[in-house]
């Protein structure tokens, strides 16, 4: 729910994309420079749009698997504003690099591996279909 | 750090040109003309422009290299610095443009600024593993890229005089590992980032470093992307500015880092199985290299990139330099991340 009239996010994020993509890119075909710069922007905008869809979803699945790691069970406040999951990211580095989770490397390792890939997912998710795809053929 | 002035920023105008020509005739002490200047695309770091001057009548096609506003990696060498190396990698006979005139006054462009002679080819990444009329090169470059890292990595410190002890290198307590992982906690910090992944990459580094073999010369860039490849194959080796004094496995492991295959399977740049690559640059360089430090350095290779990939889009977040591109990188970092782990995982399985 928004208080705010359509499109919402994802719909301007898209419609801006789309503009980029049908209109801009032909007309600046010739200048390779803003062509690249222009690919870029739209790459960017669908990197948004996957954010807007997926972002909340996936800060809580980020939250499950922090409780996991550290074996409790406390809930991600419905409206994040004071920035629990940032500063609780913020300790897991610190711990990190004091060597205090050196004993727990292959639970780190998984988690690690889980929350990259969630963050690959939305900026690039052909790379990590490709990276699957090699997976399947030599596991 | 010079600011570039408005009026010399865009060296295709009759003014700018009518400097540079007057700088050429000068230095090369004979009647100048520029007739064309047009700017080279693929610098992030570096303003790059083709040059199209007569010298004493005759045309000669040239590339002017000049400061940015804003520098990549602050350890980056100085124009002047990168001048006086390529003078002496070429005369060693590594296959680098012919460096000829050096600005070091800011005055004259707006900052620092050499020129070098034009060599035909091309140094996009994704053309060079890929384009249907470089299949002859790809055969070719294997080799060759071997043979030249190898008279880089042999060039005696002696040659480069006072530079050698300009160039940046690891300090006399520490290794070239220790030093990379050093830099990039700093530059993690000096951004506030935290980001556990790069934290555990960074501490799984520390834990697991190679021994250090002998320091060389070593070029700090060497990749597809910044090799000039023609027809027939390597035209010139590029992009000296991030040159230092190193581990030479750590050249060999950056060479075969993933981003610089342009999609193409192969690990050497996309280009090359790696043990026949370093079969020949054993036997050029006469020593024998270790495959799981080479394995560990294009792992730290991939952490440092994904590290930096953060700096560059800090470029353009803390409005210094804004850029579409820069910004950009900052969501490309978690490639070289996932990268780095999946890394580790095989290193931890060989093991």
């Amino acid at each position: 729910m928004s208080l705010t009239d359509r499109p919402n996010l994802a719909e301007m994020i898209d419609a801006t994309r789309m503009h980029l993509e049908t209109t801009i890119l032909p007309a600046v075909k010739g200048d390779a420079k803003l062509y690249f710069q222009t690919l870029i922007a739209v790459n960017l905008l669908r990197i948004a749009g996957r954010e807007a869809a997926s972002g909340a979803e996936q800060a809580r699945a980020a939250w499950a698997d922090l409780n996991a790691f550290a074996g409790v069970d406390t809930s991600l406040p419905a409206d994040d504003s004071d920035g629990a999951l940032e500063a609780r990211i913020a300790a897991l580095c610190a711990d990190v690099r004091a060597g205090r989770l050196d004993d727990r490397d292959d639970a780190l390792f998984a988690l690690l591996m889980r929350l990259t890939r969630a963050q690959l997912a939305i900026n690039n998710p052909k790379l990590l279909e490709a990276y699957d795809r090699d997976d399947a053929l030599d596991p | 750090m010079t600011f570039l002035e408005d009026s010399f920023q865009d060296l295709s105008t009759p003014a700018a040109r009518d400097r540079l020509a007057a700088f050429l005739a000068t230095a090369a002490g004979v009647p100048c003309g520029v007739t064309s200047a047009a700017p080279l695309t693929g610098g992030a770091s570096r303003d790059m422009w083709r040059i199209d001057a007569q010298i004493d009548g005759q045309p000669q096609p040239l590339v002017l290299r000049r400061d940015l506003p804003t520098s990549m990696i602050d350890s980056a060498l100085t124009r002047t610095q990168e001048f006086h190396l390529m003078q002496v990698a070429h005369a060693a006979g590594v296959q680098v443009a012919r460096p000829r005139w050096l600005c070091a006054d800011p005055a004259v462009l707006g900052s620092p600024f050499f020129l070098m002679d034009f060599v035909e080819g091309s140094a996009i990444g994704r053309k060079v593993v890929s384009a249907p009329e470089l299949a002859t090169a790809r055969r070719a470059l294997p080799d060759q890229l071997a043979t030249q890292l190898a008279a880089i990595h042999r060039l005696p410190l002696e040659s480069l005089g006072a530079l050698a002890g300009e160039l940046p290198h690891p300090p006399a307590d520490s290794t070239p590992a220790q030093d990379a992982i050093t830099q990039a906690y700093a530059l993690l910090d000096s951004l506030g980032v935290h980001n556990p992944t790069l934290e555990f990459l960074l501490r799984w580094a520390q834990r697991h470093a190679p021994t250090p073999v002998a320091l060389t010369f070593a070029h700090g860039d060497f990749r597809i992307g910044n090799l000039i490849v023609n027809a027939d194959g390597l035209a010139a080796v590029a992009d000296w500015e991030f040159a230092h004094i190193g581990d030479p496995n750590e050249e060999l492991g950056y060479l075969c880092m993933r981003d610089w295959r342009f999609g193409a399977p192969l690990r050497v740049g996309g280009i090359s199985e790696r043990e026949p690559f370093l079969a020949v640059y054993e036997a050029a360089c006469g020593r024998i290299v270790d495959r799981q430090a080479v394995d560990y350095w294009e792992f730290l290779g991939n952490v440092r990139w994904g590290v930096i990939c953060l700096s560059q889009a800090n470029r353009h977040l803390s409005g210094r330099d804004p850029s579409i591109e820069l910004a950009s990188l900052g969501r490309r970092s978690v490639e070289m991340q996932y990268e780095a782990l999946r890394l580790v995982r095989a290193m931890e399985a060989g093991q």
